[in-house]
């Protein structure tokens, strides 16, 4: 099993060298490259670690909001006819 | 599915539709079929055609190929050198069939009878398409990056204040910073015969391409890089001694032009067995199979002639075209309704501004297209030819030797009268083993030659033991040396590549071209996958060469694989297993067409 993983990472981690041509630059390009890799998959982690649960939690609230209203309303429609 | 097939035949989809608007029954089959003679639609045994294809396909392997290969671009209706004779066929460009809610790509013709259409363009995946831009928008940001910080160790020109730069900034920066960091794959010494086998001389580089030093080691590779279809690159042999034998007889090289004193009886010789072989009337040689294309094209054309050529032809075609100052006209790869469309709006509008008829109207295409390994779809370029009047130009650079049952190129493999092409150039580097290119055709156009072309009246004729090499294996492919040495090579080399190309199909990565064609381009896409295919190959004894931007469009990188009669099936299965091996780890399986799960069998030797 976690020679399994293993594998996969390593096929992954080639992946990601052949997507992003890293095997072709050389190391200070590549550690540049890096670099920015991590630096924008942090950013976008840590902002969406601050801000996304509330975020997601105002846009649930808003559907519901939208949602039992329309609800509200067929039961009312109901009511008068 | 992404087929070729989906891309054109809209209108006559449309059109189908229009014309048949319930043929959904059961299983939700649409499939039209137009006659190209009347225009009508007929419904009805089509719509069972998908399931009697995929019949004839698990039922017989040997035409798995042919059966999902397919275009839609064009049809061929003609298989080995023999029209099928059937009419519905002519040109079917559309090959449409909806099985079960997905599309399968699948030739309309019956299973029994062969197959429209052995030639596969696939498209390219969107992500693969995305992530190949994104890596070389990466290269080329960290490139700029790279000349901006560090100065590229390379000669400069001083004392050139004021003056504009002399070479081209951006392919200058493109072979610096782009192609030298996967260099090494690229130019690799060699230092022996290029047979079935090469001996590759070891390099290393300390300063990331920039410079390289030898090692002092040797390594043995098998040669999957060099156009010796029939392999007659060897070292010993008839050939050899052949031309071993003429150094003795006529010298190394006559150096002077053939207007002066470089002909030789040896010279004629040659002419007259290369117009043997190809049967026409006459033929005229050069040595060097590049000037061959480039100044004898403008010879034959001028200013006011008008030039439609195929959009993958080789440079040296696209150069002697330039030279030339005729007008070219561009038509779509191997696409006769293309081509025709173009033929026609030139003969109505006739030249541009004025108006006048063009002075005369050139057609060129290749024989089998090196980068793409596809065949040019000669019978119907011999038809359209003949309708617009227009004069055929045709390179066989790669076919002569390789195609056909006779090896004589592919006039021979369409089984197309010689004399219906009006041009018909080719080279002598790649079956022959030899160098050099000559043009064939009618006396008349022979003797215009020997006397207007550039090549003729300044370039020095080919050496005597070049000239040997290709009269003894012409000779040998034509089986005048009394054996069936030739004729075993050309089906040797026919059954490599149908071998290679079916199981490499099978395999799930994406080749293209033709299923007759030896050269076997594999597409990788990627720049960093080209050279990790390129050096994990090397790695494992296997030379082969891979093909990026320029010589194909930017995200359709490459490995070209020339196949070789010298290749055992042993070989080519070592090959393939690495090969496999190689897909699996670095994700080259893009195919998404349906693969044969059969063995696939090599074929007798008799058949």
């Amino acid at each position: 099993m976690l020679d399994y993983i293993k594998k996969k990472i390593a096929w992954l981690v080639l992946q990601y060298e052949l997507i992003t041509c890293l095997n072709m630059f050389e190391p200070w390009e590549q550690m540049c490259l890096n670099a920015t890799v991590l630096l924008v998959v942090s950013l976008v982690s840590y902002s969406s670690y601050v801000y996304l649960p509330h975020y997601i939690m105002s846009l649930i609230n808003s559907a519901w909001s939208v949602v039992s209203s329309g609800e509200e309303r067929v039961e009312y429609r109901f009511e008068s006819g | 599915m992404k087929v070729g097939a989906f891309r054109e035949p809209e209108r006559l989809m449309r059109r189908e539709v229009a014309v048949v608007p319930k043929v959904t029954a059961g299983r939700a089959e649409r499939c039209g079929y137009e006659d190209e003679a009347n225009g009508t639609v007929t419904v009805g045994e089509t719509c069972r055609r998908p399931n009697m294809a995929t019949e004839g396909l698990l039922s017989d392997g040997a035409h798995q190929l042919k059966t999902f290969a397919v275009n839609g671009k064009h049809a061929l209706n003609v298989v080995n050198g023999k029209a099928n004779g059937v009419v519905h066929s002519k040109k079917n460009g559309h090959v449409t069939a909806h099985c079960n809610g997905t599309t399968t790509g699948v030739p309309q013709s019956e299973p029994k009878k062969k197959p429209h259409s052995k030639e596969s363009f696939e498209e390219v995946p969107l992500v693969t398409a995305v992530t190949t831009y994104m890596g070389f928008y990466l290269l080329v940001v960290l490139g700029y990056l790279n000349q901006f910080l560090f100065a590229p160790p390379v000669a400069k020109e001083r004392n050139r204040k004021g003056y504009v730069p002399l070479y081209n900034r951006f392919e200058q920066f493109y072979s610096r910073y782009v192609y030298r960091r996967i260099r090494d794959c690229w130019n690799r010494p060699i230092c022996s015969v290029p047979g079935a086998e090469v001996v590759l001389k070891d390099r290393i580089t300390h300063d990331y391409g920039w410079t390289f030093q030898y090692t002092g080691l040797e390594k043995k590779c098998l040669n999957l890089g060099s156009y010796n279809y029939l392999g007659f690159a060897e070292a010993t042999g008839q050939c050899a001694e052949d031309s071993i034998q003429s150094i003795k007889k006529y010298a190394c090289a006559l150096g002077s032009t053939s207007h002066e004193l470089g002909t030789s009886p040896i010279h004629l010789e040659l002419e007259e067995t290369t117009a043997r072989f190809l049967g026409v009337e006459a033929a005229i040689t050069f040595g060097m199979g590049f000037a061959t294309n480039a100044l004898n094209l403008p010879c034959l054309l001028s200013p006011g002639c008008l030039v439609i050529s195929d959009e993958k032809n080789h440079a040296s075609l696209i150069l002697g075209l330039r030279l030339s100052g005729a007008t070219t006209r561009v038509f779509k790869h191997n696409n006769m309704k293309n081509l025709e469309k173009v033929l026609r709006t030139a003969v109505v509008q006739g030249q541009p501004k004025t108006g006048a008829p063009w002075k005369k109207i050139f057609i060129v295409a290749e024989g089998v297209y090196s980068m793409e390994g596809s065949l040019v779809h000669l019978p119907e370029v011999i038809a359209l030819k003949k309708k617009y009047k227009a004069y055929l130009f045709l390179d066989e650079a790669h076919s002569v030797g390789a195609m056909g049952p006779r090896g004589r190129g592919v006039l021979d493999y369409y089984g197309v009268n010689p004399h219906d092409v009006d041009v018909l150039m080719g080279t002598f580097t790649k079956s022959f083993g030899s160098a050099g290119g000559y043009i064939a055709g009618s006396k008349e156009l022979v003797d215009f030659l020997r006397v207007n072309s550039h090549a003729a009246c300044y370039a020095s004729t080919m050496a005597p033991p070049i000239a040997q090499q290709i009269i003894t294996s012409m000779r040998i492919i034509m089986g005048e040396d009394g054996t069936n040495e030739g004729q075993k090579r050309v089906m040797q080399l026919a059954r490599n590549t149908r071998y290679f190309r079916r199981r490499l199909h099978q395999m799930g990565v994406i080749i293209y071209g033709h299923e007759d064609s030896p050269v076997v381009p594999l597409l990788v896409y990627m720049f960093s996958k080209i050279g990790a295919v390129v050096r994990t190959l090397a790695k494992k004894n296997i030379a082969a060469v891979g093909v990026g931007f320029p010589a194909t469009p930017l995200m359709e990188g490459r490995i070209r694989f020339c196949l070789s009669a010298a290749h055992t099936k042993e070989q080519l299965d070592n090959v393939l297993d690495v090969l496999e091996d190689i897909a699996e780890t670095l994700g080259l399986k893009y195919s998404q067409l349906p693969r044969y799960k059969g063995v696939i069998q090599y074929e007798d030797e008799n058949k």
